[in-house]
Parts: structure tokens; C-alpha cells; sequence
């Protein structure tokens, strides 16, 4: 039933059955362009907790969240809900991938005064934690006079995300990190100079410009992030149109190469 | 129950309804008075997880310069863009936390017990009950500016008064008007006002300006200008 309902792979039925498959216990292969289920690997006492996994699971992806979230609701074990986690990652990645969307992300709330500290809570300080991180590298970049736009949508082909910050400032300008992050590249690694010391400064392109994103704890780049920066970076992603945050930033329209920096809060 | 962005919505409707002549639409302040061209105060809004930062910028759209530029182009451009973030030394109204932009939250309290925010996060913060009265300086100080930076007596005048003139908050932040893609929207312009020599111009070396040129953009320009010399001879307008 799921290679039949996985045919189409965007279809609401393939959706329905690798949810099925998942809860099974089962993982989601393609084999030769056909969707199969396996049976997916028994969760000893060797392996980390299956209720951290699904933590991390939940705290990694809105759609992980919420049917990690709803499978413990519903009476489910660690292990409903770790399946549940892991589909809700899948579809969160299916559906940025192939659509472009962009789930909306938890906002900070807080459970009523006086209820134990939970999910809800956990998420809420990774969110606010995640824009704190994201005013204070722009208060930073302001004092050095560069001009800071935030939520800059940026696009390759069909794939659309938005970036923390989109800089301004004279050509090839040295830029210092602000005190409290280090600088990533796209694939997590420190970006350290010829000592192995961790950069201080990074330059503007030539036409003054570049896209950071801040990340706090552990977050990874998103799946769009993850295609499109690259291309920021090779000079074949551009900004959205008149009216819009890539506009006033000048940002819209085909970008040359520009360097993508990723700031990770410390501590 | 309305969300954060229906309810900030809401707040600026009723800012804009304190201007005569302004309405709120789709995140940004807009005069329509004017039949060739939109004034637009817009606050550069970007809604996440409940939250959103306020980046004022002023913009001119004069709707023969966008049909022009998406004719020669392919895309429509605003005619001038002014950040608030640029000019934030003169701006007088606006309080002066928040003259280099904010963040607007739903409730500060529950954001910052959440993100264990420092002082200096905390001085940029806006909460929605505090947004009017920041939003109505906003206005005040995007109206301001316009009044003072463009020349809004006739089409003509408008465009011939392109770019405004003004200086920045600080030398790491250049003056543009003449750089980028603001640099290929005054050559459209003055294409608009029959100054054909004008792009000519900017394209050479004569023309120094910080950052490198537009050169692609410029080219289609310059291949249209045969056809927009005749159109402007025989009709008196390029478009």
C-alpha cells in the first residue's frame, strides 16, 4: 500500500501511509524510486533514551513537536511518540523541500503560572532565545555604523528562506564578530584562521554586503537554508522583489557572490 | 482570538487614521494622494514566532519609473528607498532606543524570562501595548522626511529633485543613492524626464562611484535608449 501511495510522493495518501508505516515502527526507504517500509532498529538500553531522543526529535522540527507532543497526549509510549517525532521531522523537511514552506515556529508561550516546567517551556526559551541571540549581533553591527536588515527572504529556483540579517556596509569592509558568538560555516565548522584561533572579523563583498544567520545551542541551518545559502555564497541566489525586506536591504533581484555567515551565541 | 500580527495590524491601522490622507496596508504606511507616485512609510515587518522587528524605510514609488524598469529590467523597482536606520541622527520623534530599529513582542515580561535577555536586548524591545505611540513617531518622522527630501509640487519636479540628498548616521554607512541598484533607478528616471545622455554617463569611468556598477542592468539601458528616443520625439514621453 505505501510504494502504491507513495507514487506520487507529495500526495496526501503517501503522507498517510509512511505516518502509518512510522507507527508500526517501521523506517521509510526508497529503493530503485520505490517507497518501501523496514523494520526500523530496536531501541536498547545500549542507545541513548528514547524519551531524549524524542525530545531532541520535538525540539528540532515545529511538525516533530507537535506529534511527538499529541502521541504522548493520546496515552502513547516514548516510543509512539519517537516515531511520531521522527515523521513529524520528515514531513517538516518534505514539505520545506519540495514547497518551499515554512512551518510557523513555536512563539514563546509559557504554561499558566504555577504548571510544571514542559515542552512548551523548553521551546519557548529556544524561540526566544533564538531572537535575543539575533537583536543583540544586530545592536553589535549597529555600533560598528553597518546597516542592519533583518528577515531578508532570500531564493534559489523554488526554494525560498529567510535569512537573521542581510549587512550593508563600504566594499569589503572587515566586520568583527560581536563578543559572545563564533562564526560557523554552512556546515557547522568553527571558521578559525591560520593559527586555528577562532575568527575575530570577516569581510563584506565587494558591494558592501553579506547574509548572517544566528543560531543558538545546537539549531542547524533549515532544510531551505541549507540549499539556498550555498548559493548566496556561489552567486546564483537572489532577493525578493519590490516591497520587500531583500528591497530595502538591496538585496532583490540576482545576487553576486556573497558571504553567509553563521554566528553561534557561546555558552 | 486575533494574533500578534492581526493585532499590531490593528494598531496601525489606527495610527494611520491619525494622518489625513495615510492609510495601512500591507505592513506599510501609504499616501496615495499623489496619482503618479505612492508615498510609502513602510516598517519592514517580519513576523517569527511571534515576534517582529520594526525597520522604518522611506519609499517613492512613481508608477511610470516601475513600468519603465520592469519594461527594460524585467522587474519593478521602487524609485527611492531611504532607511530610517541611515538617516537615524535625524530623526526626532522616534525615541531614541528604538531609532536604529526594535523588535516588537507580545508581552516583554514572558519574552524575556524566556530568552534571559541582557539590557542591551532589552533597550530595543517593544511591547505590542507600548507599539502606538512608537509607530505614531514613526509616521511623524517617515512624513518628516519627505517633506524635507523630496519635492512633491508636480511628477516633474519630483523626479528632476531625484535622489535626495541627506547624510548618514555614520561613515561606515555610505551614502548610496548614486551606488547599486539605486544608481540604475535615477538612470531610469532621468531616461523618464528625456535626459538620455544621463546614463551614458554614469556608465563610464567619469563616473566614480563606491561600489562597482550594475553593469548588466545599465547595458539594457543603454540597448532601449534608440527605442525610448523615438517614443520621446514622437510622443513626448518615454512610456
Amino acid at each position: 500500500m505505501l510504494a502504491k501511495a507513495c507514487q506520487d510522493p507529495s500526495s496526501s495518501s503517501c503522507l498517510s501511509q509512511k505516518f502509518l508505516a512510522y507507527i508500526a515502527g517501521n523506517n521509510i526507504q526508497t529503493v530503485a524510486g520505490t517507497t518501501i517500509a523496514v523494520e526500523g532498529p530496536q531501541l536498547g538500553s545500549g542507545q541513548p533514551s528514547v524519551g531524549a531522543i524524542t525530545l531532541d526529535n520535538m525540539l528540532g522540527s515545529p511538525l516533530a513537536g507537535i506529534m511527538g507532543g499529541a502521541a504522548y497526549l493520546l496515552g502513547g509510549g516514548d516510543r509512539n511518540a519517537l516515531y511520531a517525532s521522527q515523521f513529524g521531522s520528515s514531513l517538516d523537511a518534505l514539505l520545506g523541500s519540495v514547497a518551499g514552506f515554512k512551518l510557523p515556529e513555536s512563539p514563546y508561550l509559557s504554561p499558566p503560572n504555577g504548571a510544571t516546567r514542559g515542552l512548551a517551556d523548553i521551546l519557548a526559551e529556544n524561540s526566544a532565545g533564538g531572537k535575543a541571540a539575533e537583536v543583540q549581533a544586530t545592536v553589535a553591527f549597529d555600533a560598528q555604523g553597518l546597516a542592519v536588515r533583518g528577515q531578508v527572504s532570500l531564493v534559489n529556483g523554488s526554494v525560498r528562506c529567510i535569512a537573521d540579517c542581510a549587512l550593508n556596509g563600504m566594499p569589503n569592509a572587515v566586520v568583527r564578530i560581536p563578543t559572545g558568538f563564533v562564526a560557523e560555516d554552512l556546515n557547522g565548522n568553527l571558521l578559525v584562521d591560520a593559527t586555528g584561533r577562532p575568527i575575530t572579523s570577516f569581510n563584506l563583498n565587494a558591494q558592501g554586503q553579506a547574509v548572517v544567520e544566528v543560531k543558538t545551542g545546537n539549531a542547524a541551518l533549515t532544510a531551505n537554508q541549507s540549499v539556498v545559502y550555498p548559493a548566496v555564497q556561489n552567486g546564483t541566489a537572489s532577493g525578493t522583489g519590490s516591497g520587500t525586506n531583500a528591497a530595502k536591504a538591496g538585496m532583490s533581484g540576482n545576487l553576486p557572490p556573497t558571504p553567509v555567515i553563521v554566528l553561534r551565541k557561546k555558552g | 482570538m486575533n494574533t500578534f500580527k492581526a493585532d499590531l495590524f490593528d494598531i496601525c491601522e489606527k495610527v494611520a487614521n491619525e494622518f489625513p490622507g495615510w492609510t495601512f496596508a500591507s505592513g506599510q504606511f501609504k499616501d496615495k494622494t499623489l496619482k503618479h507616485t505612492e508615498v510609502i512609510v513602510h516598517l519592514g515587518f517580519g513576523f517569527e514566532r511571534g515576534t517582529t522587528p520594526l525597520q522604518p524605510s522611506v519609499t517613492i514609488n512613481n508608477k511610470r519609473a516601475r513600468k519603465l524598469s520592469k519594461e527594460l529590467l524585467g522587474v519593478e523597482r521602487e524609485t527611492s528607498i531611504v532607511n530610517f536606520q541611515a538617516i537615524s541622527h535625524s530623526l526626532v520623534h522616534t525615541p531614541e532606543p528604538f531609532r536604529l530599529g526594535a523588535l516588537i513582542v507580545e508581552n516583554k515580561e514572558m519574552f524575556f524570562a524566556a530568552a534571559k535577555t541582557t539590557p542591551m536586548v532589552e533597550s530595543r524591545t517593544l511591547e505590542l501595548s507600548e507599539a502606538y505611540p512608537v509607530l505614531v513617531a514613526t509616521l511623524r518622522d517617515g512624513i518628516s522626511f519627505i517633506q524635507k527630501h523630496y519635492d512633491l509640487s508636480s511628477e516633474e519636479a519630483l523626479l528632476k529633485a531625484l535622489p535626495p540628498l541627506y547624510t548618514t548616521r555614520h561613515e561606515n554607512t555610505p551614502y548610496d543613492e548614486m551606488e547599486r541598484q539605486k544608481g540604475v533607478e535615477v538612470c531610469i528616471v532621468r531616461a523618464l524626464l528625456g535626459d538620455f545622455d544621463f546614463v551614458a554617463h554614469y556608465q563610464s569611468d567619469e563616473f566614480r562611484t563606491i561600489f562597482p556598477k550594475r553593469t548588466a542592468e545599465l547595458a539594457k539601458i543603454v540597448d532601449a535608449l534608440p527605442q525610448l528616443k523615438k517614443r520621446y520625439a514622437e510622443k513626448g514621453s518615454v512610456i
